[in-house]
């Protein structure tokens, strides 16, 4: 019997790289031997298959969901660029709008005393723009409530806590302020129920029980709110500075950006009412409206949200835990997580990208992988760690190793300043003498700080082997001087 | 130095939009850079299902694909920022779905999960040879080949894998695999070689208790790559 036929060259033959004399000694070879039959029949049928797999279109997926998700992600981030600049201006607009009616409210003041001797001018204050939920009907005895952090990412704060991971810890009561500059907070108070602040947002927790939960947006800033199908005749509502936005058991969103209020509803109904005038707008399923502050409301309506617009608006809500009962009962089930990765870099928990940079986090008790972006797309070795309830667990990932500063550009000097050229050319001279130019020879070198060559290897040309070994040999004779190591390639082109 | 992934069979983009040009490609790449909305929106309706498609065919099922599609785009915004466009934009995507790929692999290596080829048979039911019609045994055959592919990729480390994907199913030479594993071609060539041997005996012993007496470790002859 000849010799049994290695698998790899079935597939050969399978592609027509068999000379005719081997493709008839293995196919004989095969119908003696029944092993390699076998394995002939599977190594082509595999390589068959290879088409089919080449033609495996893309599954449908929940493209919108998978979008609104990348947006929740990103947005954070991508607002973080703005922050330092916006930032600053916003404060000295905050400055600036404070003192102005305070010189005024002063100054008239002076005025009416001055021309009646008492009594100040009931001069209208600034109104913060205040989102407001409201159970039309009060509780007899209303149970107060206890909001859990679920997930707090970048530069966040919640009254005296100011890292992700103090958040985490604090919980979100009456007389709450969340305040984040480039980050997110999300806040569950519910099985269903939770509201998330997007960047650059404060808000302030002036009521929160069982009859009303009442947020005010201090300026501009952004609030998602989902709030549980209301009880039958149980009323929200939401006022937005000088107009109230009237809603039953729904997810949206509430913005006040640039001296305009925008509200966008991902599902139920939300009324936007002028309190001055007692006009509304109605807000629908997948609408949004955005108004000036001072503007009418008659003649306004709202205008469709795309599919990928409502996502977004339900992705901004960010994580809930399940099985809610209440505050406590999150505690004793959920464990707080803080990751701390390296700025810009993303957080993988159990294999899904939860953010980037400082983040805090609450996840299931047990073992969780722990994975950190350690260039782009590429994710180091995890950590897997045991959570248990109630405790924190931290999670630092090893600093980076610190690559030294390369010598490779003085290595590469030096490289081409000692090369003996003149032997160089000899190595390619019978090509030369043919004419043949634009070759090239490029070198992978590696020289430790004594200065003696670590390795030598030749990584890509296009000469002959003899002339690359030549050139190669002719490199090797470097004496290097001590000085730094460096790992550098070099391109010979003749 | 790369410009342009080419292929044999297959397409990076699966969608129906045709390329864009270098100059569409740079102002869509200024657009996402700057945070615009549109842009990116424009920039994920015209690759997501290219992302789907190569994770897929990768990986060989579904299983958090949508998480894994989610992770590509996150960081192709934010990588965006330092992309030199040194390679067309749909290259550069390709190799952040490569590393993703690779990550995942290496998770399941060390949280094996269920297996999930079934997914990708009932994707591509329909008979890839129109002059073979489909029947039911040649189904059943190329449903239990592509199993066996996918089965001896799992069994592989998460690199070589990935490099013999890249050659022998999508196609790509050397340099190509070179610049989407991050690697020089001579350690590619290398490292397709050894994967051969491993992946075509892998497949020739598949479900067998024992090597099979007649399926040879190496018969000394390798023609398309040849020894490192």
């Amino acid at each position: 019997m000849s010799r049994h036929v290695a698998p790899a060259r079935w597939a050969q033959l399978g592609r027509g790289k068999v000379s005719d004399g081997d493709r008839a000694r293995m196919l004989a070879h095969a119908d003696d031997c029944r092993d390699c039959a076998r394995a002939r029949d599977r190594v082509l049928g595999a390589v068959d298959a290879f088409a089919a797999i080449t033609a495996t279109p893309a599954p449908e997926l929940g493209w919108d969901h998978i979008r609104a998700r990348v947006y929740w992600a990103t947005s954070s981030e991508r607002r973080s660029r703005e922050r330092t600049a916006e930032f600053a201006k916003v404060r000295r607009r905050r400055w600036a709008l404070a003192l102005v009616p305070a010189v005024a409210a002063a100054g008239a003041a002076g005025v009416m005393i001055a021309a009646s001797g008492g009594g100040a001018p009931d001069e209208p204050r600034p109104v913060p723009a205040t989102a407001v939920v409201t159970p039309s009907a009060p509780a007899p005895a209303p149970t107060p409530l206890r909001g859990v952090v679920t997930l707090a990412v970048g530069r966040v704060a919640l009254d005296r806590a100011a890292s992700p991971t103090e958040v985490m810890a604090g919980p979100v009561a009456v007389g709450s302020a969340l305040t984040t500059t480039d980050g997110r907070v999300a806040v569950q108070f519910g099985e269903a129920s939770s509201f998330a602040l997007g960047p650059r947002s404060t808000v302030t927790v002036r009521r929160f029980d069982a009859a009303a939960i009442e947020l005010a947006i201090v300026g501009d800033g952004e609030l998602a709110i989902e709030v549980a199908p209301r009880a039958p005749g149980q009323r929200f509502t939401v006022d937005v500075g000088d107009r109230t936005v009237e809603v039953r058991g729904t997810a949206f969103e509430v913005r006040h950006r640039d001296g305009a209020t925008e509200v966008a509803c991902a599902h139920g109904l939300v009324a936007l009412i002028d309190d001055r005038t007692g006009n509304e707008v109605l807000v629908g399923k997948a609408q949004t409206l955005t108004v000036a502050d001072r503007a009418p409301l008659a003649g306004q309506s709202a205008v469709a949200l795309d599919a990928s617009g409502v996502a977004a608006l339900t992705a901004e809500l960010g994580p809930r835990l399940p099985g809610w009962t209440d505050a406590s009962g999150i505690d004793r089930t959920s464990a707080p997580l803080a990751v701390r990765a390296p700025v810009g870099r993303a957080v993988r928990v159990d294999g899904v990208v939860v953010g980037a940079g400082e983040i805090a986090l609450r996840v299931m008790a047990g073992r969780h992988l722990i994975e950190t972006e350690v260039s782009a797309g590429r994710f180091g070795a995890g950590e897997w760690v045991t959570t248990a309830t109630g405790a924190l667990t931290r999670v630092e990932p090893p600093p980076e190793p610190v690559v030294p500063p390369s010598g490779a550009r003085v290595r590469r000097a030096e490289l081409a300043s000692a090369v003996d050229h003149g032997q160089i050319a000899a190595c390619i001279r019978s090509l030369a003498k043919q004419g043949i130019g634009d070759t090239h020879l490029e070198l992978e070198v590696g020289v430790d700080a004594s200065g003696a060559l670590g390795f030598l290897n030749v990584v890509d040309t296009d000469l002959p082997a003899s002339m690359a070994a030549c050139v190669r040999d002719t490199v090797a004779a470097i004496q290097f001087r001590p000085g730094q190591a460096a790992t550098f390639r070099y391109r010979f082109n003749f | 130095m790369l410009r342009v992934v080419s292929r044999k069979s297959g397409n990076l983009d699966t969608g129906s939009t045709q390329a864009l040009s270098p100059g569409d490609e740079a102002a869509l790449i200024a657009r996402c850079r700057a945070g615009e909305r549109a842009a990116q929106d424009l920039f994920y309706a015209r690759f997501r299902r290219q992302v789907a498609a190569t994770l897929y065919r990768v990986l060989g099922d579904r299983t958090d694909l949508d998480d894994l599609v989610q992770e590509v785009f996150v960081i192709a915004f934010r990588g965006l920022a330092n992309f030199r466009g040194d390679a067309r934009l749909s290259t550069w995507l390709y190799r952040v779905c490569v590393n993703v790929a690779l990550g995942r692999m290496r998770l399941r290596s060390r949280r094996p999960q269920a297996f999930g080829v079934d997914d990708l048979e009932a994707a591509s039911a329909k008979s890839v040879d129109p002059d073979r019609p489909e029947t039911p045994e040649r189904a059943m055959q190329r449903a239990q080949d592509r199993a066996r592919v996918y089965r001896a990729l799992d069994k592989m480390a998460p690199k070589k894998r990935i490099v013999l994907y890249l050659h022998e199913i999508e196609g790509l030479d050397l340099k190509e695999i070179a610049y989407l594993v991050d690697s020089n071609a001579v350690t590619v060539r290398t490292r397709l070689f050894y994967a051969r041997k491993e992946f075509y005996k892998l497949v020739a012993t598949d479900g067998d208790e024992q090597p099979a007496a007649g399926v040879a470790d190496d018969d000394g002859d390798d023609a398309d790559g040849g020894a490192p």
